[in-house]
Formats: C-alpha cells, sequence, structure tokens
C-alpha cells in the first residue's frame, strides 16, 4: 500500500540524490543526537546553542522505562509482520515515538531509542543497523517534540494544533526515513537500491500513518492525563510558564515533579 | 510480506500491559500533586 507510489518518487530523485540528502540528514541529526545527551541543545535564533532544562533525575528515568516498554512491546506485537526480512516490519508501535516525544520531551526520546533496541531484539532484526535504528527513533521522537514543543499546542484544542501536529509527524517521519537507509548502505548491510526504494519507504509510511491516526488519538486522549499528572515535560522540568499553559478549561494550576528546594 | 507471529508477539502485548500500569501508577503515585 503507497509503496509504489512512494518508490516512483525515490526513482525521480534518483539514488544519488537520494545519499546526499541521507548523508546531510545522518550527519545533522547526528550532531544533535550527541548535544542533547551533553545536555546542550541546537535553536534557530542566537545564541543557537544553550543548555536544556532536562535534569536526568528519578521522574525522567520512570519516563524513560515507560516509553521504552510501551514502544518496545508495541514493537513486538507486530514484529510477524515483515516487509523486508531481516530490517523491516509492521509498526503501529511508531506513534508511540511522536506522543511521547511531544509529551516527556528529551526522556521520552531517548525511551523510543532504548524501545527501538527491545523491539529488534524480539523482531530478530538486532543488527549493526540497530545503532542507526536508536539515534533514528530517538530523532522521530525528538523532531515533533522540537515542533510540538509548548503545552498550548500540544493539547490539540485548535485548528492550528492539529495542523503544527500533522507537520511534526511529517518531518518526524522524513529524518529517520533518511537516517536508517543511509546508514544501511553506507556500511553495505544492504544494496543501497533496497535501502533506498525497500527500506526508505517502509520507514517513512510506518512514521507517517499511525502516527498521523492512532498517534493523534493517543496524544489527545493522553495529554489531558499527563498534565495533570505534572508530567508534561515543560512542568517536570520547571520550563518558562509560557511552555505550560494551554487552552483547556479544567487544567489545574501547573506545578513539577521536581522536589521543591 | 509474511505473517509470522507468535509467542515473542504475545510477550510484546503483555510489555504493553505493564508499561500502561506503570503510566498511570508512576502518574498518580508520583506526580506530587
Amino acid at each position: 500500500m503507497f509503496m509504489d507510489q512512494v518508490n516512483a518518487i525515490v526513482e525521480a530523485i534518483g539514488l544519488e540524490m537520494m545519499n546526499v540528502i541521507g548523508a546531510i540528514v545522518f550527519i545533522l541529526a547526528t550532531i544533535v543526537f550527541i548535544m542533547e545527551l551533553a545536555g546542550y541543545r541546537p535553536h534557530l535564533s542566537a545564541p543557537f546553542v544553550r543548555r536544556h532544562t532536562t535534569k536526568w533525575d528519578a521522574m525522567a528515568l520512570i519516563k524513560v522505562a515507560i516509553v521504552a516498554a510501551l514502544f518496545g512491546g508495541g514493537l513486538a506485537i507486530f514484529a510477524g509482520v515483515v516487509f523486508v526480512p531481516g530490517i523491516a516490519y509492521l509498526r503501529p508501535a511508531q506513534a508511540f515515538t511522536t506522543v511521547f516525544g511531544i509529551l516527556f520531551g528529551l526522556p521520552g526520546a531517548l525511551g523510543s531509542a532504548v524501545g527501538n533496541f527491545i523491539g529488534d531484539i524480539f523482531a530478530g532484526t538486532l543488527t549493526l543497523g540497530s545503532v542507526a535504528g536508536f539515534i533514528g527513533n530517538f530523532m522521530s521522537a525528538y523532531v515533533p517534540y522540537r515542533i510540538v514543543y509548548k503545552a498550548r499546542h500540544a493539547d490539540l484544542s485548535s485548528v492550528r494544533d492539529v495542523a503544527r501536529y500533522v507537520v511534526a509527524v511529517v518531518a518526524g517521519a522524513f529524518v529517520i526515513a533518511f537516517y536508517i537507509p543511509w546508514w544501511l548502505a553506507v556500511l553495505g548491510i544492504i544494496p543501497a537500491v533496497v535501502a533506498w526504494t525497500g527500506v526508505f519507504g517502509n520507514i517513512w509510511l510506518n512514521g507517517l500513518i499511525t502516527p498521523w491516526v492512532l498517534g493523534f488519538i493517543l496524544l489527545k486522549v493522553l495529554y489531558p492525563y499527563v498534565k495533570r499528572w505534572n508530567m508534561y515535560w515543560a512542568d517536570s522540568e520547571n520550563a518558562h510558564e509560557d511552555l505550560r499553559v494551554d487552552d483547556l478549561e479544567d487544567t489545574p494550576e501547573p506545578r513539577t515533579t521536581y522536589a521543591q528546594p | 510480506m509474511e505473517f509470522n507471529l507468535g509467542f515473542a508477539n504475545l510477550i510484546g502485548l503483555l510489555i504493553i500491559v505493564g508499561g500502561i500500569v506503570l503510566l498511570v501508577v508512576a502518574g498518580r503515585r508520583l506526580s506530587n500533586r
């Protein structure tokens, strides 16, 4: 389904061009990944590099564990529906990366990375490619998180919020769909032709369709609970007030999960 | 496309249930309300 259309686009762009785009995405995403783990965040306005507010406290680790369990388990359920043997399978659980990236921020993204690792073990697809899978799935949560970064956006209370969510899913799917095949092609784990005409489309569609449908429903359902539990990333991290207020009527006064000084 | 669903996939379902329980418990008990 839709694979032929995606492959037509890939053929129109050409394998050489796909490799070039893949290389650019891979390098940029890897730099961002390392920066984030080191405590720094790139921004599009000056100052371009700032420290982020994530503290790896107990609540952050709980979030990593929860997302890893949900995503890893969710991947395992459908791991038997194989598209490219040893590499790609049906992943409706990909919706979790988008949703928990938006809700939990950096811990959610790291949980997605760990969850993908667990999923690879279950699916029998644990290869050298899983290294790219780790960072790629981190990015597939991180990119939507950076786009839908305010509580006002994450509550999906208006058409603009929904549009922003749709764009965030497209951007996240784009990054992971270029990231992993490029690594697979460069290391020669699979031929470049298979990477771009088989794996690319699979990852792209996996990262697009269920996050749009299932992810939208999940975010709509989960957001009010997560906000009330003070587990929304901006609440947990005591971020700026502007990031923490939403448009829902019954959201209580924002607090934080950090121990108060 | 191959379909090859079995025991490992069932364990995935159990883990997901565990994850949901963990989320709700963490939310209700550790939320500093």
